[in-house]
């Protein structure tokens, strides 16, 4: 086993840290390495009771967590501000647009997932690959054409050709070292003064963009979205919960969804559910939690 | 051209799907006179027998029958090893085949009874194994099956980063399986108390040829298939779930060209089999629950 760290990074805030936890889980039990890993963790303010539950990530296989806690950076404050907001997953979806200016600079490759993932490869097989002289490696999202075409496949936005390929932002294998060079911040300023990020899908399109036609194609089975039960005799190697159905949900039809509890561990993929109930409830009520 | 050796271990209640998995291998491949078909068999009737006899009359395939219950060295191998539900003869069949099959077979290939080969046998038959004693291919439920609960059990045995491959269809290598000394193993791990722990022979297999095994393409051991897979022109589908091709309703891969391939007549005879069978079990129970 080499020494050399694994860095894998996540994105999510405080409703989203039970699948965080599945999401690293998961990475943990299919690699051998798991010493090496460091999962670098770009997250809205947890409490403290979610902070402990990600640290028994450290504690059971020995991987290193590192907190990057974006509320207390004025630069996302900024930028997220002027940005459009998701109103599905919020606003912490720029937060890996920042990656150059939030992550130290030693890293040289580094892997980005989202927390709607369920790893079951070893990891060192993706960060470690040959990327070919490219600076980031992905997989083709087969709902390109809807994405970028809208209704009709119209090319609404006018900035994208059908016939481009395009890839889901939801596993990135990244060359640190070219990702700097490329300067992703300054693009999103230009994208958000030119009135471009009011056009596209958020931080997917804007990465396609600023990489269109320069970065690698993985194996689909890295990222296999919209993942349901035929998917399994594939053996895939990360599924990708795509659609409305989640695993973390009681009844959902998707891949692996009886295993995907158990890597999340019974006792947070319940009190996951009570946490959503709750806010829901409070919600409908029009509670709104003290700034 | 070089005899193709392929392994089968099924009781009388499961003769008509081997029926159906030999006649399978026969249609795909343009060998069929090179087939050799070992069936290590317990309690196999003359009728039933004779249908499998009639894959040698339409193809010319050869069939060799090996009745386990009065097999000497087999019998006189498992002497020693317990029989229950979960450890049996059936099992020890597979585990067996270097003492069952004439040592002049360097290569056989076993398969499960639920199985549907689409694809010419020779390609396994003359697969480069790379010097492993195995090639089979990788389980796509292993996380379940040897972890369960919170993915925690038995992670002294098995690491969830180790491949796990489903022993439902195997090359084998014999010379080197017998160098494994899989009988040995098995009654060590019967002393120790392993076997009560795992899931019967796949996860004993699992532990016996750990990292030790070659990975084939996932499409020769296609598990659960559904009708999406059939896109893929799966190699072997593996009719793992509850839902079986022979069910008179199944929405299984291939659910109707399987009936073919067993025959109309095979199919519909073993539908009426099963019936017979779950009557008289009731029955049975019937009798049981008024006597007390």
């Amino acid at each position: 086993m080499t020494n050399a760290p694994l860095h894998i990074a996540l994105t999510f805030d405080d409703n989203f840290w039970a699948p965080a936890y599945a999401t690293m889980r998961g990475v943990c039990l299919a690699t051998h390495r798991r010493k090496d890993l460091v999962f670098h963790l770009c997250h809205r303010t947890l409490t403290a009771e979610h902070l402990a539950d990600l640290d028994k990530i450290t504690d059971e296989f020995g991987a290193t967590l590192k907190h990057y806690n974006i509320d207390d950076m004025p630069l996302f404050a900024d930028v997220a501000s002027r940005a459009r907001y998701n109103k599905r997953l919020s606003n912490i979806v720029y937060a890996r647009l920042l990656f150059a200016q939030i992550l130290p600079k030693d890293i040289k490759r580094l892997v980005y997932l989202d927390c709607d993932l369920y790893v079951r490869a070893p990891i060192e097989e993706l960060a470690e690959m040959d990327m070919q002289g490219f600076p980031i490696a992905a997989v083709q999202e087969y709902l390109a054409a809807f994405i970028t075409g809208g209704r009709d496949i119209k090319n609404f936005s006018g900035l994208f050709d059908t016939a481009d390929p395009y890839f889901n932002a939801g596993v990135i294998l990244i060359d640190m070292e070219k990702w700097r060079t490329e300067d992703i911040l300054g693009h999103l300023e230009t994208a958000i003064a030119d009135g471009t990020m009011d056009k596209i899908y958020y931080d997917q399109d804007l990465l396609n963009l600023i990489f269109k036609n320069n970065w690698l194609k993985l194996d689909q089975l890295w990222n296999t979205i919209d993942a349901r039960p035929a998917h399994q005799a594939l053996n895939p190697k990360i599924l990708h919960y795509t659609d409305k159905r989640k695993p973390w949900n009681l009844v959902s039809g998707v891949a692996f969804t009886r295993v995907y509890r158990h890597v999340m561990t019974n006792e947070i993929f319940y009190r996951y559910m009570r946490h959503r109930i709750k806010r829901r409830l409070l919600k409908f009520i029009g509670w709104k939690p003290a700034k | 051209m070089t005899a193709i050796h392929i392994l089968f271990a099924f009781d009388d209640n499961f003769w008509a799907p081997a029926y159906a998995a030999m006649r399978g291998i026969c249609l795909s491949t343009h060998r069929r006179k090179d087939l050799v078909f070992h069936l290590c068999e317990l309690g196999l009737t003359g009728e039933h027998r004779a249908d499998l006899e009639k894959i040698t009359t339409e193809f010319g395939a050869k069939l060799v029958f090996y009745d386990l219950a009065t097999n000497r060295d087999f019998q006189e191998r498992c002497a020693n090893l317990p029989s229950d539900k979960r450890l049996n003869q059936m099992m020890y069949a597979r585990l067996l085949v270097d003492v069952l099959i004439p040592k002049s077979v360097r290569r056989i290939i076993y398969f499960d009874c639920d199985t549907y080969v689409r694809a010419p046998i020779e390609e396994l038959a003359e697969i480069d194994l790379h010097g492993f004693p195995i090639g089979a291919v990788e389980e796509p439920h292993a996380d379940f099956i040897t972890r369960q609960t919170d993915m925690r059990h038995n992670m002294d045995l098995f690491d969830p980063a180790d491949p796990y491959f489903n022993s439902g269809m195997l090359v084998i290598d014999t010379a080197k399986w017998r160098d494994a000394k899989v009988l040995d193993h098995l009654a060590a791990k019967v002393a120790d108390g392993t076997m009560d722990r795992i899931y019967y022979d796949q996860d004993f297999l699992n532990l016996t040829f750990k990292n030790n095994w070659y990975h084939l393409d996932q499409l020769w051991n296609l598990i659960d298939p559904r009708a999406p897979h059939q896109a893929l022109n799966p190699k072997m589908v593996h009719y793992t779930g509850k839902n079986r091709p022979w069910n008179l309703v199944s929405t299984v891969a291939f659910a109707r060209v399987y009936r073919h391939v067993m025959t109309n007549e095979l199919f519909y005879r073993y539908w009426r089999h099963r019936l017979k069978r779950r009557v008289i079990k009731f029955l049975r129970l019937n009798r049981l629950f008024t006597r007390t």
